[in-house]
């Protein structure tokens, strides 16, 4: 009877129809996606500043290095420290300036990896349209090549900005006009990848909405 | 066929004649035309159809006809562009007058909405040209709107100095009117450094505030989130305007 009465109820939900697919989300779904993104994105960031996560920056500038050598021939280093709240350290010799440059938290792009990572584990599964399986799929599937996509884009964004801060462009002044561009690819690169992938992000965001506006209009 | 069968116009299959709806696809039975509105939208969706081009549109150049990915390149070139000119106006020595990275992204940001605004505009259909001229509006009506707040303020401020340079022939008319243009020069110096020192400091320390945690180089978390958030609004915007709400009742 109780079972019958929730089918019911979830039948007369509020249905969106968008190319031919029928999307209809839960309303804890909604919640996870509103409260439990942002709760993990923040436990995601301040979990990659503990020093057991410290191989991540080893590996992140070892491999800014490979590529600055395999490349541009500088003959750079790393230099990792056994105490481990210091940041690891790329030292550039024959520099016009300092020439050596710590790659911290930020350097590794961690606000986009949590943000990323919690957005993408809490978007809602319709229930109409696609199997729970291929939704899975394309939800790995999109976490893999974003993650993947903006750690290669971000260690570009460095080993360039190391080869022209030696070249003599002051690091500030590079600093912000590569970030600008990182920024730009980045935001598009990902917002493409869910658009075409796991548009139940958007499609949700907007039945939150519909909702609201439907019992606002109810009221 | 025979007479009592007639063509579905959705599914192209025979169905009786009888029946008010097809057997096969469930759509309403009329008329079977050779151009039925299904066919005539897909020739009409073909780009390298040119029949079905209206003829006063031939040879027309129109942004929108262009496929996403000219449309992507087009985007990244002037991405690129804006980048380069900034890089170089720097490379020469002009330097922003600011010292915190604030006002910077505000600036990156503000430019930044303008060409995925005019980008936006392109890929939603809409005339280009129109769009431009309406987004160029806009942008000069800002800058009105700057100048007509900052030009009375900076004459206002300027003003006891410019009252000051006048030579007078006599030394004591000379003394007061530099004493009067002193006054007032302090009075609005005082009031308006007053206000903007405020309004300064309040919005420096709310932000340092807000984001005491984060340092600021780095991948630059604010402006790939602004830019996401924008990209996201534009995207359910376009799913407001073609998603079907219907509410199922059994």
């Amino acid at each position: 009877m109780k079972k019958n009465q929730n089918k019911q109820l979830y039948d007369s939900r509020l249905t969106l129809q968008l190319n031919e697919n029928t999307y209809k989300f839960s309303n804890l779904q909604l919640i996870y996606l509103i409260i439990g993104s942002p709760l993990l994105s923040i436990f995601i960031y301040y979990f990659l500043r503990l020093s057991l996560n410290y191989w991540i920056y080893e590996l992140t500038s070892i491999q800014i290095s490979f590529f600055l050598n395999l490349f541009f021939n500088l003959n750079s280093e790393v230099i990792i420290y056994a105490d481990h709240n210091i940041f690891p350290i790329i030292y550039i010799p024959n520099h016009p300036f300092e020439g050596s440059y710590a790659i911290t938290i930020n350097c590794i792009a961690a606000h986009i990896f949590s943000f990323m990572i919690g957005i993408i584990l809490f978007i809602p599964s319709s229930k109409e349209s696609y199997s729970k399986k291929s939704f899975m799929w394309r939800k790995i599937k999109t976490l893999t090549v974003s993650v993947v996509g903006i750690y290669l884009l971000n260690i570009f964004r460095i080993v360039f900005l190391l080869f022209f801060n030696f070249k003599g462009i002051p690091f500030e002044f590079i600093h912000e006009s590569l970030f600008f561009l990182s920024a730009v690819i980045g935001a598009l690169f990902v917002v493409i990848i869910l658009k075409n992938w796991l548009p139940e992000l958007f499609i949700s965001i907007y039945y939150i909405f519909c909702l609201i506006s439907q019992k606002r209009t109810n009221e | 066929m025979s007479e009592d069968e007639v063509i579905c116009n959705n599914c192209r299959k025979l169905t009786k004649k009888s029946h008010k709806y097809c057997m096969h696809c469930g759509s309403l039975l009329t008329p079977y035309s050779p151009f039925s509105s299904r066919e005539t939208q897909e020739n009409l969706s073909d780009p390298f159809d040119t029949q079905s081009i209206p003829s006063d549109k031939i040879g027309k150049f129109r942004l929108r006809d262009l496929s996403p990915a000219y449309k992507v390149l087009a985007f990244f070139i002037i991405v690129a562009l804006v980048d380069f000119v900034a890089s170089f106006i720097f490379m020469f020595g002009y330097h922003l007058p600011l010292n915190t990275y604030f006002m910077l992204f505000v600036g990156f940001y503000i430019l930044f909405m303008i060409i995925v605004g005019l980008i936006w505009a392109v890929a939603a259909g809409s005339d280009f040209t129109h769009a431009a001229l309406k987004g160029c509006a806009a942008l000069f009506g800002i800058i009105l709107l700057l100048a007509i707040i900052i030009i009375p303020i900076y004459v206002i401020y300027a003003l006891p100095g410019i009252v000051g340079s006048f030579s007078f022939s006599s030394p004591a008319l000379e003394e007061l009117g530099q004493k009067i243009t002193d006054a007032i020069s302090n009075a609005l110096n005082n009031f308006i450094e007053s206000i903007f020192r405020e309004i300064g400091n309040n919005i420096k320390t709310s932000w340092e505030n807000a984001f005491a945690d984060v340092e600021v180089p780095g991948f630059e978390p604010f402006l790939f989130l602004g830019l996401f958030i924008s990209l996201s609004i534009f995207i359910i915007y376009k799913y407001h305007l073609t998603i079907k709400k219907n509410r199922i009742n059994n």
